[in-house]
């Protein structure tokens, strides 16, 4: 079984073996839960978040249609993602927590390796929208058609976002070191 | 072509998406532009660090959870087709008991206490009806911040009685659909608002709640409420909504009904 | 008929002896009770001035006697999974547990203000209040039954389901779900001013409804769908809204 593509498990799993499911976790939950770290900086969040993504493509397995699986799979992904931070949106204290968390960690950051941290500063001075799209394409390798497929855009504008997402990166970071 | 363009193709020269000529064209610009050439190395040292960055593990308890969770949904997944006859009467017998016990509850419940909520508001409004309206518009903006949502709708929904409200109410409304908890209450405040569009404070008002507003259910409701205002200067705010992605579809839907009529 | 009430006695019994293993706090000088919870949460009245979480498969487990149990969001001071708090007149609970944990279930006097916020994948069952209640979930259903409100309620993508034994005159009752149905009993006498919307889906009822002349004159206002109509001669203000799903309106 381990050798099917992803798209052959998720049909056989929306047709009632959940066990395949299994191996589909294997393959992704760890990609997954690294894209919401890279989004949120909250261990516990990106957990949470994660478990709800595969929760929920078994509940809503029967609405798989056969595309490219990792594709169905982010955009899962994404939609929890932003619900999430929608509903805490008027919670300021939430906000307080997560500069608290930043802050915390830029002061640990400073021994176990600077500039990685500055880059990650970088990052989170990107709005959502570049800060997905420089994730996604640069540390997650995914590929500008799929990005499209994801968000629900074409490869060409991706393209352009990403490009000029990573020159905003860029000058951020140059800024910091 | 000039540095702009070469920055343009840094990126794409870098993951090798380049064909041929355009490469060979890069790399002669490179070596006789400097600024390029450090644009080009930035980018490099950007991108390794990326590589670099470490693919973090989540926790054990992770998979564990995701392997109860399997079971669970396996579970329910079973359940109809493996229940025998002997086990289905059994639970007959257990259902039927739960709702004689919950019968049981309820009428208990029901008997035993007296509802002693009264009109005691009502009242009080009806004898400050009597009153000078300055003291009504008191009672409303305190009742506004009352901490229960339904009271709060209850002062919306007073509020939206006065015929000329003064200021002090109206910004108490405005506040109301910008900042309350409760999207119920900010949808009763831009509904009771309507009434005064005719008031530039509180057409500006609705105009930059649209712009601020996450709640498809409220944009959809501030959509509609502009343009039957035929409010033109809300059009950048809808066309805003249209382009960004993350906008639900039958709220751009509502947009691209409304937008027609105010263009 | 006779074994029936045995068997009810029986039931209740049993109930009692588990009961034990419970958590119950006083609810001496409380009014509100604010609850947050990641996972699904089961709100039922009792007649005790008290607050009961049952105990049942929130308990530490065995080999972890002597420890404690360590939550992110916070302190587990009931030794339930539960974080209690008073502060003032109201009452904090909050699951510490993960959203796919057990469902919480709770017992409470039934005159106690209720608030639930964000339990998020969770559903929430109410039942039993004659107190005003305030919830908001995200993909969780409501349902609420026995209730009289007043009932401020949004969900994002759940369905909001809800039976009034009596409806409160006191103070408005709003609904809305941005993409689920919201189905809605009244008792056949209810007075009330009710407003309907939905944008996308539609409204079914058995009430007698006056459906609104369409206004002349060519205003467009998109795919709204609005009634307003009053119920045996108006009341209380009573908002049902959905964005997408539809709407079900049913006398009792």
């Amino acid at each position: 079984m381990k050798n099917l593509t992803d798209e052959e498990l998720m049909v056989l799993v929306s047709n009632g073996n959940l066990d395949m499911m299994s191996i589909l976790f294997e393959r992704y939950h760890i990609r997954i839960f690294n894209f919401l770290l890279k989004m949120t900086r909250d261990r516990d969040i990106s957990q949470d978040i994660t478990q709800e993504v595969f929760y929920k493509a078994i509940k809503y397995r029967t609405s798989y249609k056969k595309g490219k699986f990792s594709s169905w799979i982010y955009t899962i992904a994404r939609n929890i993602f932003s619900d999430h931070y929608q509903s805490q949106k008027n919670k300021e204290q939430r906000l307080d927590e997560i500069e608290y968390k930043i802050e915390r960690e830029e002061t640990d950051g400073i021994e176990k390796g600077e500039i990685k941290e500055q880059l990650n500063k970088a990052l989170g001075r990107l709005n959502q929208n570049d800060r997905e799209l420089v994730i996604m394409s640069r540390y997650q390798g995914i590929k500008y058609q799929e990005i499209a497929e994801i968000t629900g855009s074409t490869a060409g504008a991706v393209k352009t976002k990403v490009h000029r997402a990573i020159h905003k990166l860029k000058d951020h970071y140059l800024q910091n070191v | 072509m000039n540095c702009k363009q070469i920055e343009e193709l840094l990126i794409d020269h870098l993951d090798g998406n380049l064909d041929q000529k355009e490469h060979q064209v890069i790399t002669a610009h490179l070596t006789t532009c400097n600024s390029c050439k450090e644009s080009l190395q930035e980018l490099q040292l950007v991108f390794d660090e990326i590589d670099n960055d470490p693919e973090e593990l989540p926790d054990a308890s992770m998979k564990v959870n995701f392997e109860e969770m399997l079971e669970k949904e396996k579970g329910k997944l079973n359940t109809p087709t493996v229940v025998t006859l002997d086990q289905s009467s059994k639970n007959y017998w257990r259902t039927a008991l739960q709702i004689a016990a919950t019968i049981a509850l309820v009428f208990s419940a029901y008997f035993y206490g007296k509802q002693q909520n009264n009109d005691s508001f009502s009242q009080e409004m009806a004898v400050l009806e009597k009153e000078k309206v300055q003291l009504k518009q008191e009672v409303t903006i305190s009742l506004i911040e009352n901490e229960s949502a339904s009271m709060r709708l209850k002062a919306v929904n007073y509020a939206e009685e006065f015929e000329k409200p003064g200021n002090e109410i109206l910004r108490a409304l405005i506040n109301k659909m910008f900042y309350d908890d409760h999207i119920s209450v900010r949808l009763a405040a831009a509904e009771a608002l309507i009434k005064f569009s005719d008031l530039e404070m509180v057409r500006k008002a609705l105009i930059d709640a649209l712009e601020m507003e996450q709640d498809p259910g409220m944009q959809i409701e501030l959509i509609q409420i502009l343009v039957s205002m035929q409010e033109k200067r809300a059009i950048p705010s809808m066309e805003k909504l249209l382009q960004n992605e993350e906008t639900p579809s039958y709220v751009k839907d509502q947009v691209t009904i409304g937008l027609p009529s105010l263009i | 008929m006779k074994n029936i009430a045995i068997a009810i006695v029986l039931f209740i019994t049993i109930g009692h002896i588990q009961a034990q293993g419970d958590y119950t706090q006083s609810l001496q000088g409380i009014k509100n009770v604010t609850i947050g919870s990641e996972s699904g949460v089961k709100i039922k009245a009792h007649d005790k001035n008290e607050l009961l979480i049952i105990g049942n498969g929130r308990k530490m487990p065995e080999k972890a006697k002597g420890l404690k149990a360590v939550y992110a969001g916070g302190s587990d001071n009931t030794g339930f999974g539960v974080y209690v708090q008073k502060e003032g007149g109201t009452l904090i609970v909050r699951n510490l547990k993960n959203m796919h944990s057990k469902t919480l279930e709770i017992f409470l006097p039934k005159s106690i203000n209720i608030k639930v916020e964000r339990s998020n994948l969770g559903s929430l069952v109410v039942n039993g209040f004659s107190s005003e209640i305030e919830a908001t979930t995200n993909v969780g259903s409501m349902t609420f039954r026995d209730v009289t409100g007043p009932i401020v309620a949004k969900t994002a993508t759940g369905e909001i389901n809800i039976v009034f034994n009596k409806v409160s005159q006191n103070s408005p009752i709003s609904l809305i779900s941005a993409t689920g149905a919201i189905d809605v009993s009244l008792p056949n006498n209810t007075s009330a001013n009710l407003e309907m919307k939905t944008t996308m889906g539609e409204i079914f009822t058995d009430f007698d409804i006056k459906f609104p002349v369409p206004e002349s004159g060519l205003k467009v206002v998109g795919g709204k769908r609005t009634i307003k109509t009053e119920l045996n001669n108006g009341g209380v203000e009573i908002s049902l809204r959905s964005s997408t799903g539809n709407i079900y309106l049913r006398k009792q």
